[in-house]
C-alpha cells in the first residue's frame, strides 16, 4: 500500500504522494493535508514527483486544500508536475487559484 | 471482474465498488502506452477514469448490488469508450453552473475538454466518448526524435 511522505519545516510542509492523485487515493492524501494544516503549516507544497495521473477528484482535493489554507492566510503550491498534468492544470485554469510548476 | 481483453478492445462488467476500478485503470494504462503517445495515453486514461468513476460514484451511488459496464476499443487513430451503469442517470441537458472554487464537479468538464466527441443516452446513464489520437506512438518515436 502506498503512503504519503510528509516533511515539515518552520512554517510549512512538503507533502509527497507516493503515486497518483485520483478518486482512489484522494482520501489518504486528504487526511495527510488536513493533518499538516491542523498542525499549523501555512505554506503547503505538494510534490508531484511520483504522480502520473490526476483526475477530477484529485483536482477537487487540491482546490479544497487551497480554500482551507486561504482561510488561515496560508498558501498551496504544487511542484514537479508532469507535462500532461501541467496541461490539465492549464485547461482547468487551476493556475489561477494557486501556484503550479512542472518538472 | 468479468470480461475479456486483447490488444485492441476490452469489455468489462463489474460491481459499483470504487476499489474495483483501479486494477482496470492500471491495465488500461499499460495498454495505452504501448499504442499511443504519452499525451494521448494520459488523456485516454483520464477519460476512462472520469466516465467510470462517475458511473460508480454518482450513477450507482457505490451500491455493490448495481453493475457498471465498460467497452473500450482502440486503434492507431482513435479510442472509443462506452460506459453504462444501472443507476437512474442524470440530466446532461441541464445547464451546468461551474463554480471554479468548488471542490467537486469537474468530471463532466474533463470529458468535454479531453474527448473529441461526448454523447449520453436519453436517460443519462450511458456515456459514449471518442478520442482522436494525435499520432501513433510508432510514428512519434520514429519520426519526431530531435537530434542535437
Amino acid at each position: 500500500m502506498s503512503s504519503t511522505t510528509i516533511t515539515t519545516n518552520e512554517d510549512g510542509a512538503i507533502v509527497q504522494p507516493a503515486g497518483d492523485v485520483t478518486a482512489t487515493s484522494a482520501p489518504e492524501l486528504r487526511s495527510a493535508l488536513k493533518g499538516v494544516i491542523a498542525g499549523g503549516a501555512r505554506a503547503v507544497t505538494v510534490d508531484f514527483s511520483n504522480v502520473q495521473m490526476l483526475d477530477s477528484a484529485g483536482i477537487g482535493l487540491l482546490i479544497a486544500t487551497h480554500n482551507s489554507l486561504a482561510k488561515v492566510s496560508g498558501k498551496l503550491s504544487v511542484v514537479r508536475a508532469s507535462a500532461e498534468i501541467m496541461d490539465l492544470f492549464q485547461m482547468m485554469r487551476i493556475h489561477q487559484h494557486f501556484s503550479v510548476s512542472g518538472e | 471482474m468479468s470480461g475479456a481483453s486483447n490488444g485492441h478492445s476490452m469489455e468489462v462488467t463489474l460491481p459499483a465498488i470504487p476499489d474495483r476500478l483501479e486494477p482496470l485503470f492500471v491495465r488500461f494504462r499499460h495498454w495505452c502506452r504501448s499504442i499511443a503517445s504519452p499525451a494521448d495515453s494520459f488523456a485516454a486514461e483520464l477519460l476512462l477514469r472520469e466516465a467510470l468513476t462517475n458511473a460508480v460514484v454518482h450513477g450507482c451511488k457505490c451500491d455493490p448490488a448495481l453493475e457498471v459496464s465498460c467497452r473500450v476499443r482502440i486503434n492507431s487513430r482513435r479510442i472509443l469508450i462506452g460506459v453504462s451503469d444501472a443507476g437512474g442517470g442524470f440530466d446532461w441537458r441541464a445547464p451546468r453552473h461551474r463554480d471554479e472554487s468548488a471542490g467537486c464537479g469537474r468530471g463532466i468538464d474533463i470529458l468535454h475538454l479531453y474527448g473529441s466527441r461526448v454523447r449520453f443516452n436519453n436517460k443519462g446513464n450511458a456515456a459514449f466518448i471518442l478520442k482522436r489520437l494525435a499520432k501513433e506512438k510508432s510514428q512519434m518515436t520514429n519520426g519526431d526524435t530531435e537530434h542535437v
